[in-house]
């Protein structure tokens, strides 16, 4: 298992390269997007619209942070910000692969059709600790802009941001089809009949 | 006493800081796994309760979901209790401590601040004879919740040795895989009705500690049983291989009707948000520790 420390905008040549149970280190350009904003995107996109940021070679954050707001410089500053549970924003995978985005952070993984995804755009899954807000706070070096907040809230919104040194990512699905975390579904599957039987507790 | 202070302060405390029982089963847990990116995700785990603690940080960016508990005798209780809660989510959120995430369930409108129509939960219990209030609350995360489960079992599902329960019990555990924010903790009620099962499945992991057993030695064994299992199924604190996958199983029970046997499983994160306090009638106020 080797270690990468990657530039965003990312290229199909750095995706390629990595196998599932890598680690990732990022740095650049970071998009936050959950289950509102992931809709957003597609209401526009069905309505034939455009959206403002070129998401070639980026890289989208599962993830809805705290931010404050300066009152006078309007200024954003990120208080708290970790990874959302990636498996709701399944549906989307091949559309944001289709936008071009190269990397989906977030935890607890992803289904099998964000594997084939991810195969037909080059694209890899990686997870980040989870309930590691003050780790991954740290790594966030500038919040930008945001899109949306008014209507969907903080949480909801897509905030563009700055990470430098972001990781350890552990790459839980690659772009050559291997998801590890379907694969120890179906073996932890496996064995539940067996284990099921092996009992000590009796029940009378 | 300020009351209000107290529990502002142990709202304020729980967002940054692990309860004790927790610290020390990560720091087992990151001895023993073997896993290289389990290991790797309960390093990181461990840092970040270092960091929230000394830097007095939110351990994680979702507020979750609060419960408080409070047991109280016939001689002492604090008024407005459930409005000095309110009032407290309400300032940790201002201060940054806590995400705005209370919405309304169908129209998904956002209160900006936590409140909203019966949060912070409260759940009260009578206790004959005791000076004292006890107040316990506890934040438990959202994204596994999308994975507990009831299931009223009839007498022939529930199997010889309880087989059909410990089955439904794994198949939970493989079904919500790594999305259980591993290494988790799970509360198992059985009992009574469906609404007394899922009461006591969150009761069982928010109340007592998690390396304490049951004190019906059955019961004990079937939770260090459960364990056991859950840990061989090998899903890992990344949900991608590993030793550990749960931290503890507690189980909680109740009579229930001769026809049926209600099962409720409650997933709990690693992230352990809970404190509690007994005030005394006479001003004296005690941590509980759940070692």
């Amino acid at each position: 298992m080797k270690t990468y420390y990657l530039n965003i905008p990312l290229k199909d040549e750095d995706i390629a390269k990595l196998e599932a149970g890598d680690t990732v280190y990022l740095r650049g350009k970071l998009y936050t997007a959950r289950d509102m904003a992931h809709y957003k995107l597609k209401k526009l996109l069905d309505n034939n619209g455009k959206f403002d940021e070129d998401l070639n070679g980026q890289a989208i954050f599962h993830a809805g942070p705290i931010i404050s707001v300066n009152r006078e410089s309007g200024e954003y500053k990120v208080i708290s910000i970790g990874p959302t549970s990636s498996i709701r924003m399944d549906p989307y995978t091949d559309m944001v692969g289709k936008m071009g985005v190269k990397v989906l952070i977030g935890k607890g993984g992803m289904s099998d059709s964000t594997t084939e995804a991810m195969k037909k755009h080059t694209m890899a899954y990686l997870l980040a600790a989870h309930g590691c807000a003050a780790v991954h706070t740290q790594r966030i070096t500038k919040v930008t802009h945001q899109y949306w907040m008014d209507e969907i809230g903080m949480p909801e919104a897509m905030w563009v941001m700055e990470c430098d040194n972001f990781g350890p990512l552990i790459v839980g699905i690659d772009s050559k089809g291997r998801n590890l975390f379907e694969e120890t579904r179906k073996s932890s599957k496996d064995m539940i009949e067996a284990i099921s039987k092996q009992t000590h507790c009796k029940s009378t | 006493m300020d009351y209000r202070q107290i529990l502002r302060d142990l709202i304020f405390k729980i967002s940054y800081e692990v309860s004790d029982d927790c610290r020390c089963l990560l720091n087992k847990a990151v001895e023993i796994e073997t896993d290289e990116s389990s290991k790797m995700i309960l390093e990181t785990i461990i840092e970040n309760v270092n960091i929230a603690g000394e830097c007095k940080q939110a351990l994680c960016q979702s507020p979750g979901y609060l419960t408080t508990y409070v047991t109280f005798g016939d001689d002492f209780f604090i008024s407005d209790l459930d409005q000095i809660l309110k009032e407290a989510v309400i300032d940790a959120t201002k201060a940054g401590y806590l995400r705005p995430s209370m919405v309304d369930p169908l129209t998904r409108v956002n209160s900006g601040d936590n409140s909203g129509r019966g949060v912070p939960n409260m759940e009260y219990e009578y206790k004959k004879g005791i000076d004292y209030i006890e107040i316990i609350p506890s934040i438990k995360g959202c994204g596994i919740e999308l994975y507990n489960k009831v299931k009223v079992f009839t007498i022939p599902e529930m199997g010889d040795n309880f087989e059909g329960i410990k089955k439904f019990v794994l198949e939970c555990v493989v079904e919500a895989g790594g999305t259980a924010c591993l290494p988790s903790a799970i509360g198992i009620g059985i009992g009574g009705q469906l609404d007394v099962a899922a009461k006591l499945s969150r009761r069982a992991m928010s109340l007592r500690g998690w390396m304490q057993r049951n004190e019906d030695k059955r019961l004990a064994q079937l939770e260090e049983e459960l364990l056991e299992a859950i840990n061989s199924l090998n899903i890992g604190s990344g949900g991608t291989g590993g030793k550990v996958t749960t931290l503890g199983v507690n189980i909680e029970t109740a009579a229930t009707h001769t026809t049926l046997c209600p099962v409720a499983i409650n997933f709990h994160c690693w992230v352990a948000r809970r404190a509690g306090i007994r005030i005394y009638k006479d001003g004296r106020v005690e941590e509980i520790s759940f070692m």
